[in-house]
């Protein structure tokens, strides 16, 4: 990875980095890092380019609860 | 100690024709037993209907987004394989795992056996056989087909083959199993008992007339033929309760075998159903693929906790998978909650959904409603009392932004995937 980049640590399941692991041979990248960054790079490109021109506004649950509770829809 | 689990899936059990659930005939009195002192899930909701849908979620804690009325479809077996299913996980987690349904759309085809050490579907691992199979009985090809075919599915239930097997037909086989195995153990049992056509031994009939068994066949097929929409008067419509009724007495029958032959383990029990049934609600008959109460509120229990409760919240099955990971002390992969440690805060509905041609058919249920949006119309009502509320904008704002959350999620998903599948295909990753 670029050293010069700000990097943040963030946990993995064990499991999906032993995966990961498993890739690298067939790969350039040494680290799990690099293979990792990659695919979300490649995949959130996709996903930012396919909902770009959705109509997406933020939906805060408990405002949805509180609403449905208002309404006398949910007992509690 | 790991616990030994056993999963029982019966197909299309209603929850509302269950005795613990408040029904009036003794349908169910093994299961009223393990209700009694176990866990009851009064609001358990299918994830999907009918039962490739709803069983794709069970056992990988993901919403199945195939078109089920498909059939054959790649992308409809893609939904569980692509996906870690809970034998997988229990199975990595050391324990032996078992799996037998004599259902095809639960069947090794769609890859329902992944994880299981051992799977029985009856159904030879080729192609031809298994969509013979499922042309025979499921597919629409049957409605409107020859005399010759409708004669075939009588004497195939008469003779018992193929995929209509009562299920004393095939209890050695769990039996042979169990003798075989180490525990701890997973084994999941699909049940297919109160799935039409309707035909109890007689020994199990207790509200029906041996008549009424020949006759139901003449009904089940009129079902077929009319797209599950046959216009039957209130007589038959009874006669039809009778024979539903009594085959869920003699599912029951099998869960007290089980129950009984495996005391000795220690096992809990998990015991639900896969979808319900419709007796001429909404105009029609069957399980066709839809998100009505009728075909959504299904009947959950869980038993052998030594403690018992009820839970009024709704839960979807799809959390099952979850449940089960934790339950084994197995690594989870799924999103979604334990249902047996469920907190106050809990979230107060669950989604409900299914893809009819591609597109979305999705209800929103809590306690005491069910918000349903088809093919653009949407409905409210009071699943406490049956009716049918006209929505104030207020109210289906509400609801709709719960569906609204759950259809962007859901999107997202679908997007990462798509995303994903476009650098296998161009040699990426």
């Amino acid at each position: 990875m670029d050293s010069y980049e700000a990097d943040r640590t963030i946990k993995l399941p064990e499991r999906i980095v032993a995966r990961v692991e498993d890739r690298l041979p067939r790969t350039e990248w040494d680290e799990p890092e690099e293979y990792i960054t990659y695919v979300l790079e490649e995949v959130l490109y996709q996903v930012e380019k396919e909902t770009e021109n959705d109509d997406f506004e933020p939906i805060d649950e408990r405002e949805v609860k509180s609403r449905l509770k208002s309404l006398g829809y949910l007992n509690e | 100690m790991s616990r030994n689990v056993v999963l029982v899936t019966y197909d299309s059990l209603r929850a509302d024709h269950c005795g613990f659930m408040g029904y009036e005939r003794d349908t169910t009195p093994t299961l009223d037993r393990l209700a009694h002192d176990g866990v009851v899930f009064e609001n358990a909701v299918a994830s999907g209907v009918p039962t490739i849908a709803s069983m794709t979620a069970v056992m990988t804690g993901n919403y199945s987004l195939a078109s089920p009325e498909i059939g054959f479809d790649e992308a409809q077996c893609k939904q569980v394989t692509q996906r870690p299913t809970i034998a997988e996980v229990v199975s990595e987690a050391g324990y032996a795992t078992g799996g037998l349904s004599p259902n095809p759309p639960a069947s090794s085809y769609f890859g329902f056996d992944e994880g299981f050490d051992w799977f029985e579907d009856f159904l030879a691992a080729d192609r031809g056989v298994l969509e013979r199979a499922w042309n025979r009985v499921f597919e629409r090809s049957i409605a409107g087909g020859s005399a010759t075919r409708y004669l075939r599915l009588a004497r195939n239930v008469v003779r018992r083959e193929e995929v209509l097997r009562p299920w004393e037909d095939y209890y050695d086989h769990i039996t042979e199993w169990r003798e075989a195995v180490e525990e701890p153990y997973f084994l999941w049992i699909l049940v297919l008992e109160p799935h039409h056509p309707w035909v109890p031994p007689s020994s199990s009939q207790r509200w029906s007339s041996r008549w009424d068994k020949y006759r139901s066949f003449r009904h089940y097929w009129e079902m077929l033929n009319s797209g599950w929409e046959p216009e039957f008067d209130g007589t038959v419509r009874e006669r039809m309760i009778d024979l539903y009724d009594d085959s869920i007495r003699h599912g029951d029958s099998f869960l007290e075998q089980l129950w009984t032959d495996l005391q000795a383990d220690e096992p809990v029990f998990i015991v639900h159903s896969d979808h319900g049934e419709e007796f001429s609600e909404n105009g029609r008959y069957g399980h066709q693929p839809d998100v009505t109460e009728e075909l959504i509120h299904v009947p959950l229990v869980v038993w052998g906790l030594e403690e018992s409760w009820r839970v009024e919240t709704p839960v979807g099955l799809r959390e099952l998978a979850p449940t089960i990971a934790e339950l084994t002390g197995s690594p989870c992969p799924f999103a979604g909650r334990d249902l047996l440690s469920l907190d106050d805060d809990t979230r107060p509905w669950v989604v409900s959904k299914v893809f009819v041609g591609g597109k979305r058919r999705a209800a929103v249920r809590t306690a005491t409603h069910e918000f349903r949006r088809r093919n653009g119309r949407t409905e409210l009502v009071d699943v406490t009392s049956g009716s049918c509320e006209s929505i104030g904008n207020e109210s289906a704002a509400a609801f709709a932004t719960a569906l609204d959350r759950h259809v962007a999620a859901e999107r997202e998903k679908e997007a990462v995937r798509s995303g994903g599948e476009r650098l296998i295909v161009e040699g990426r990753v």
